[in-house]
């Protein structure tokens, strides 16, 4: 007879035997354990290749956004270049036509000249052009100045005002005053020190 | 292991082809009140003991065997088991039979038997009754928290329980013991053919111990071994007879109530004379458990009537018993046989014990030879 619960006899749970597994199974155990290495290590082989292939794009990628960085550097210069580049060739437009356009009024002003015309005057300064003349170049100024601005060839050309004195005036010098005032581009994109030149290379 | 209220005996035998051989015993004493009635009371206190006793016998051992005793263990033999039937119930055939014990149990025990932890022993019927399919069973219960404390004082010694085995079987395997080693010993005398015992008549197995005494009442001896058995063939003998014994009846001594006890010294009436000494005040006592015993399984004296216990040892114990028996009453020693030094009838129980033990923990390996 023994009061001891029965589950609990002999203090500690008796330890699970296990039988010898029989050659076949350790047979099947050990192909089984092959087949899975194999699988592994093919596995393996796999993820060492696309770590490889990932590291080169990497590296692809790496080099790229360094010369994509380089591109966007020297696309900005290039910018600045270009930008410095429309400038000037603003600026040597406005040149071009600052130098062209008094040249160009005085043409077509010299195409209405006749023998009875006489300009007396001719000043031109800070795109303006004031002219002095007998009785006879108040219509050929007007009628240059029409013609020029039909031709476009300056961007403004504005008969500022004309006044004509009475023919009869005796020992009146002037018979005709008018200014014209022309424009060719923004006043912000002339250098002042090329508008100086130019006026200086206009007024010689 | 046995637990008693002034001290904790142990005994450890070793069998190897030389034979049955002592490794240890001894008894230690326990602080007042750690054991009380045969329950322990204080695990911590009463395992204190148990291990500086174990360390000075140099009993190293991790599983052991416990008793279990006094008024708190309820011991009763009883019939109406279909122990037949429960026994063809397919494959759980225990389980079906220990529902079938617990069941009739449930009608004998004044407890819930969920409260209790119990296991029983196959009795054999009466003799000259007809077959029948219900079988008597010695059934055994104790409550659960004894039984926990026992385990755990053990454990506070750093052993484990193997068997709890209640105190009229253990006292019952010491007899066995004896009675094996009065055959192979060359040294042994016979307790069973010098006048102490004859295999015809019951037994009387009382444990007197100093706070509590019982009685067991046995069918009858246990055979003792063949003259000239190999001494390695010792264990096999034993195993071989299956003789746990046949309990009849186990009866209570009222010990606070005795004149005599150590609390009430003083005798009346007829027994006057007796109760002078503390030990005939218990004899008397012993001597009425004795009766209800008797009565209880139903056989009349003459009996052979071994003590053990510490009490044994006291003078005028015996003399009341002797009506009960064939002459005075012996001492039970079964160490006596094996070591002159541990001759003493406390340690009876403990040798019981350890020849339980011995048997549990060789008959695997046996089996397995087998």
């Amino acid at each position: 007879m023994n009061l001891v619960p029965s589950d609990e006899r002999g203090g500690r749970p008796a330890a699970r035997r296990v039988g010898r597994p029989s050659r076949a199974a350790a047979l099947g155990a050990c192909a089984l354990l092959a087949a899975v290495a194999a699988a592994l290590a093919m596995e393996g082989r796999v993820l060492a290749k696309r770590a490889a292939a990932a590291e080169a794009d990497r590296a692809a990628l790496a080099a790229s956004l360094d010369e994509l960085e380089r591109a966007a550097r020297t696309l900005a210069s290039d910018r600045e270049t270009l930008r410095a580049l429309h400038a000037r060739e603003r600026r040597l437009l406005r040149w071009d036509e600052e130098r062209a356009a008094p040249a160009a009024l005085l043409r077509g002003l010299a195409r209405r000249v006749t023998d009875e015309v006489v300009f007396e005057e001719l000043r031109r300064a800070n795109g303006q052009v004031w002219i002095t003349g007998r009785v006879s170049a108040g219509d050929a100024l007007s009628a240059g100045t029409e013609e020029l601005s039909r031709a476009g060839g300056i961007e403004t050309l504005e008969l500022l005002w004309v006044e004509r004195a009475e023919e009869s005036a005796a020992g009146q010098r002037f018979a005709v005053a008018g200014e014209i005032r022309y424009e060719t581009a923004a006043p912000e994109d002339r250098p002042a020190g090329d508008r100086a030149s130019n006026e200086r290379r206009a007024g010689s | 292991m046995d637990f008693g209220a002034t001290s904790v005996k142990a005994a450890a035998l070793g069998h190897d082809r030389h034979g049955l051989s002592l490794l240890g015993v001894g008894r230690e004493p326990v602080p007042g009140g750690a054991v009380a009635a045969g329950v322990v009371r204080d695990p911590e206190q009463a395992g204190a003991a148990l291990s500086r006793l174990l360390e000075r016998i140099e009993v190293r051992g991790r599983l052991a065997a416990l008793s279990l005793g006094g008024p708190s263990v309820f011991v009763r033999r009883f019939g109406g088991v279909p122990l037949a039937a429960a026994d063809r119930g397919g494959g759980q055939g225990a389980d079906s039979l220990r529902e079938a014990v617990a069941r009739e149990a449930a009608r004998h025990l004044p407890f819930h038997i969920e409260d209790m932890e119990f296991d029983y022993q196959p009795a054999s019927p009466p003799a000259g009754a007809p077959p029948a399919d219900e079988s008597p069973v010695v059934f055994a219960a104790a409550p659960r928290d004894t039984v926990r404390a026992h385990r755990e004082a053990l454990r506070a010694a750093n052993r484990e329980a193997a068997r709890i085995e209640i105190e009229p079987y253990a006292l019952f395997a010491a007899l066995r013991l004896e009675a094996a080693l009065s055959g192979v010993s060359p040294g042994a005398s016979s307790g069973w053919t010098n006048g102490r015992g004859s295999s015809g008549g019951p037994v009387l197995l009382v444990e007197i111990g100093s706070s509590r005494a019982a009685v067991h009442l046995f069918e009858r001896a246990p055979r003792p071994a063949p003259a000239g058995a190999r001494p390695e063939r010792f264990l096999e003998a034993l195993e071989a007879e299956e003789d746990p014994g046949e309990l009849l009846a186990s009866a209570q001594v009222s010990w606070e109530g005795t004149p005599g006890a150590p609390k009430r010294r003083s005798g009346r009436g007829a027994s006057r004379r007796a109760a002078d000494s503390e030990g005939a005040g218990l004899g008397l006592a012993v001597a009425g458990a004795i009766r209800e015993a008797l009565r209880d399984g139903e056989r009349k004296p003459p009996a052979v009537i071994r003590l053990t216990g510490a009490g044994a040892r006291k003078d005028g114990v015996g003399e009341p018993l002797a009506e009960f028996a064939h002459g005075p009453p012996a001492p039970l020693e079964p160490l006596a046989l094996l070591s002159p030094e541990a001759a003493g009838p406390e340690y009876s129980l403990a040798a019981g014990l350890a020849l339980l033990r011995l048997l549990d923990s060789a008959a695997p390996a046996r089996r397995r030879r087998r």
